[in-house]
């Protein structure tokens, strides 16, 4: 993986199946992992993307200790950003002191509105 | 039998007469079967301090004492709240005092001169086992209360995730990601899109409101930049309000800092946003204002929306405003009872003004520390 390849982390295969193809229907490099370990496998064998998606609430290994064992601050040239609920707020918190960097709303997750924030941070 | 008359009972009277102590004092005594440790207190400030310290499983307050009447002491020690009996004594019977006694949640009225250890003991075992089943009772609701909260967050967040993914995918057969639709089809989807989102309001707002009755909710303040903060919201939103054909500008003058818990005030904000555009309608335009005083910060949601007719129960649980758009928009009048609570555990206060010539203020101010 490199810069502009972007990272869906997210246990609901249609969802993630859905932001997968929402990003290559733009042309962008977009991989996918069903959770935090599967996510970390990938990274080690194939290097960093740009940015992931981080879902936080995953069965084998949630988005808080994915984040803890990658040590996002160490990887300054990943953006991090975490697919969350209003009712996540401890979590969001969390995951920011882990280095996550922003946070997007899963209902507001709109085709649209992913394909923006992705652009806006790849330019 | 009450657990508590197992063991000795701890007995504190407040009396301000020392003759009344002694034969009090003597009826103790010759109770049987009864075990009681009995304090002596005469005035009613030392009553009070010792009431607020717990030390008693029971309380006999004479009606009269000092500055002060036992009824007055009632009322300062909470007694309502409190999980101890209490038992008022007077001199003489006074069916005023008696209704007074019983609304301050006195558990028992007694007239001193026809007390005799019989019914000295009798009322103090029926005060404690009056108080003792008060208690299960309260424990037992709590427990409920605590299994429908438990009930509603775990089906809450199973229909989350399918209603999410299936708005994911209505908005992509939108979006032209099928193939190109009629002008027929696109009306027909985007009903069901609309439907779907308000289903997933409604999911959104149970769970957040059940989170923040329950406390779950933590507060990290640390210093911000508002500013930042702030304008950033302004551009993540821009193509919400876009795509209903709505404006939305920020009035937002830079470096403006708080120590306060950035994640709560961008999602009390988020949350007003969203109300802003739900309750607008197409051409209409929103503001967010930020601006400090003195000794507050003052960010504010301004819209030319509907607005509200009735604003006084607005901000209450499962409040909902009949307006035009209001059946139209669907909601649970959750919203914007858990953008009060959530400023108000800020330590900041949430209000509403109409804003002229049409829409609604809401205005957030968080005291400058």
């Amino acid at each position: 993986m490199n810069k502009n390849t972007v990272l869906i982390v997210e246990d609901d295969n249609d969802l993630r199946d859905a932001y997968v193809m929402i990003l290559k229907s733009e042309g962008i490099d977009t991989r996918s992992a069903e959770n935090g370990e599967v996510a970390l496998q990938l990274i080690n064998t194939e290097g960093d993307p740009g940015i992931i998606f981080l879902d936080l609430r995953m069965p084998v290994m949630d988005g808080i200790s994915f984040l803890k064992q990658y040590d996002a601050p160490k990887h300054e040239n990943t953006e991090v950003i975490v697919f969350s609920n209003y009712d996540a707020k401890n979590e969001i918190d969390a995951a920011y002191e882990l280095g996550a960097q922003r946070y997007v709303l899963k209902a507001r997750a709109a085709p649209k509105e992913l394909i923006r924030i992705v652009k806006t941070i790849l330019s | 039998m009450p657990e508590t008359l197992n063991s000795d009972i701890r007995v504190l009277l407040v009396d301000d007469d020392e003759e009344d102590y002694f034969i009090i004092q003597r009826l103790f005594a010759s109770m049987r079967g009864v075990q009681c440790s009995l304090e002596w207190i005469s005035n009613s400030d030392d009553a009070i301090v010792a009431i607020q310290e717990a030390r008693h499983d029971v309380f006999l307050i004479d009606y009269r004492l000092d500055a002060r009447t036992g009824l007055d002491v009632l009322q300062e020690v909470n007694a309502i709240d409190r999980s101890e009996p209490f038992i008022l004594l007077t001199g003489v019977g006074d069916q005023e005092i008696e209704r007074e006694s019983l609304q301050l949640a006195a558990s028992d009225y007694v007239v001193k001169k026809n007390l005799t250890s019989d019914i000295l003991s009798r009322t103090l075992y029926y005060a404690l086992g009056r108080k003792e089943q008060e208690r299960q009772k309260l424990d037992q609701l709590i427990e409920l209360n605590k299994t429908k909260d438990e009930f509603i967050s775990i089906a809450s967040h199973q229909l989350r995730t399918p209603a999410t993914t299936v708005k994911q995918y209505v908005a992509m057969v939108l979006d032209g990601f099928g193939g190109e639709l009629t002008e027929g089809q696109q009306k027909l989807l985007q009903k069901a899109y609309e439907s779907n989102e308000r289903q997933l309001n409604i999911i959104n707002d149970l769970l957040k409101v059940a989170q923040i009755d329950a406390g779950r909710m933590e507060f990290v303040p640390r210093q911000t930049n508002l500013s930042q903060l702030l304008s950033d919201t302004v551009q993540d939103f821009m193509p919400l309000f876009e795509s209903a054909n709505q404006g939305l500008s920020g009035n937002i003058p830079p470096e403006i800092y708080l120590f306060v818990d950035e994640t709560a005030v961008k999602m009390a904000v988020d949350n007003l946003l969203e109300n802003a555009k739900k309750y607008s309608e197409s051409g209409a335009s929103t503001s967010l204002k930020l601006e400090k005083t003195d000794d507050e910060i003052i960010i504010s949601v301004v819209d030319e929306g509907v607005g509200v007719t009735n604003p006084d129960k607005l901000f209450q649980k499962f409040t909902r405003i009949d307006n035009k758009l209001s059946t139209e928009v669907g909601g649970t009048g959750l919203g914007l009872y858990w953008a009060y609570s959530v400023v108000e555990l800020l330590g900041g206060t949430l209000r509403y003004k109409p804003n002229t010539p049409v829409g609604s203020q809401f205005i957030l101010s968080l005291p400058l520390l």
